[in-house]
């Protein structure tokens, strides 16, 4: 319908001569499809940790932060793993020494798990509560590094990242690779 | 809404891909208004197209979509009106890529053409995709001529350029000399000879190059990194010599804003 009023005023009045461009408030992160590939592996259930955790190294593309750009997978380590009722318990400080380690070169993180199953995953109560009582909080006076979390699925994920101090959903766009002989898309 | 029939064999989630995607167009002259044609028939969804400058008389013979009527019209401006009824939406931006706001325009996007003139117009085009991560195709035509006037040759190219792959440097297609030069060319004013049908030939298989990156339709598909047109010899060619391995020129690991922060410790 707008669409057809757009028409029909340019049609009586003439064609503006520039319009603007929509750029929403939108959110998206940008990863390559191999550092996506290693995500996905880092968090596959193993015999000796079920729900492994890993930490995706993300930075702003640029000061407007409406992208937020993958550039490294790392593992939780091992000993920031602790016992406890849910699925995953970890000890903040690791995530913490690991956030002060990167900020320096504006490298923010999201704390990614999987949920298995295919389809738009959701965060269950305690992961929101992660995210809420941790990742956010990393974000707490820098706004020149991203910080949230994301949770997959075998073929989907939803992403949160802080943007104006409130976790916001950040849409998943997976970037063609580069093999030895071509770009796989 | 396009009627989709004919194109079936780009799959459904193909067709879902590009009816959500957002494609820029860097530069509506001989080579971008063919791209940007193409891609509105193809309907994507969000077609942003960038250029600053006016159509002028010269440019007519091989700018796409552009009348005697259009004269000092903004391209973009132009494009986007004439190809606005095939069913996505087309957003002209008057302004350059280096610009703030176009440059968060482009880091926004699935992918972007660049159909430019200069050397370095290039360079900068491709240093902001890569920031973002973004795929960023690269079309180019040379027409030499002796100084008889005669054709000394044709070359061209298509650069498919994604993160950790081949980057125009590393491809010898951008180099200092060349941005030099193009500096030098610049300032003597030289009218560069261009054709519509080459232009054209060139986008098309850019278009091509687009969709097999965003539909995967060719399955496992490679996508050869760069595509040499020698428009003497009628041919486009992989280059045979494209570099293995990652770029070293924008390691992935440094992708992104990476503004140092400077902390001043009291002395």
């Amino acid at each position: 319908m707008l669409r057809w009023f757009a028409s029909l005023w340019g049609w009586v009045f003439g064609a503006p001569d520039s319009v603007a461009a929509p750029l929403e408030s939108m959110q998206r992160l940008h990863i390559t499809r191999a550092t996506y590939q290693e995500l996905h592996a880092r968090v596959q259930p193993r015999i000796e940790r079920g729900e492994p955790l890993a930490l995706l190294l993300v930075r702003f593309a640029a000061e407007s932060r409406q992208v937020l750009v993958a550039v490294g997978v790392i593992p939780m380590p091992e000993t920031a793993y602790v016992s406890g009722p849910d699925g995953a318990n970890f000890d903040t400080r690791a995530v913490v020494e690991l956030a002060n380690r990167h900020l320096a070169s504006n490298t923010g993180i999201l704390l990614v798990h999987s949920h298995g199953g295919v389809g738009r995953p959701d965060f269950g109560d305690i992961d929101r509560r992660t995210n809420t009582e941790i990742m956010a909080k990393l974000a707490i006076g820098i706004d020149t590094a991203p910080y949230g979390a994301m949770v997959l699925s075998r073929d989907s994920a939803t992403i949160v990242a802080v943007r104006d101090g409130a976790l916001v959903e950040a849409d998943l766009v997976v970037v063609p690779s580069f093999g030895s002989s071509g770009i796989l898309a | 809404m396009m009627d989709a029939s004919r194109l079936s064999f780009l799959g459904a989630r193909g067709l879902a891909r590009l009816r959500d995607a957002r494609i820029a167009v860097v530069g509506a002259g001989g080579g971008g208004s063919h791209i940007v044609q193409q891609l509105a028939h193809l309907a994507v969804a969000h077609l942003h197209v960038v250029d600053p400058d006016d159509v002028e008389r010269s440019n007519v013979n091989r700018l796409v979509g552009a009348t005697y009527h259009d004269v000092a019209r903004n391209k973009a401006t132009v494009l986007a009106e004439r190809f606005a009824a095939l069913g996505g939406s087309l957003y002209p931006t008057v302004g350059r890529a280096e610009e703030d706001g176009v440059r968060s325009l482009l880091q926004t996007c699935d992918l972007v053409f660049g159909a430019v003139d200069r050397y370095r117009a290039r360079d900068n085009l491709e240093r902001i995709c890569r920031t973002a991560l973004v795929p960023y195709i690269d079309i180019g035509l040379t027409i030499v001529l002796s100084r008889r006037g005669a054709v000394d040759g044709i070359g061209g190219q298509i650069v498919s350029s994604v993160p950790g792959g081949p980057c125009l440097r590393c491809l010898g297609v951008v180099t200092d000399e060349n941005i030099a030069r193009d500096r030098e060319g610049y300032v003597a004013g030289d009218p560069e000879p261009q054709v519509v049908s080459m232009n054209g030939l060139l986008a098309s298989q850019a278009v091509t190059g687009a969709l097999a990156l965003l539909t995967s339709f060719t399955g496992n598909f490679l996508l050869p990194p760069h595509l040499i047109y020698d428009g003497l010899e009628h041919t486009l060619r992989p280059n045979a010599f494209t570099p293995e391995g990652l770029c070293p020129h924008y390691p992935l690991a440094e992708a992104g804003w990476r503004y140092v922060l400077q902390v001043k410790h009291p002395s």
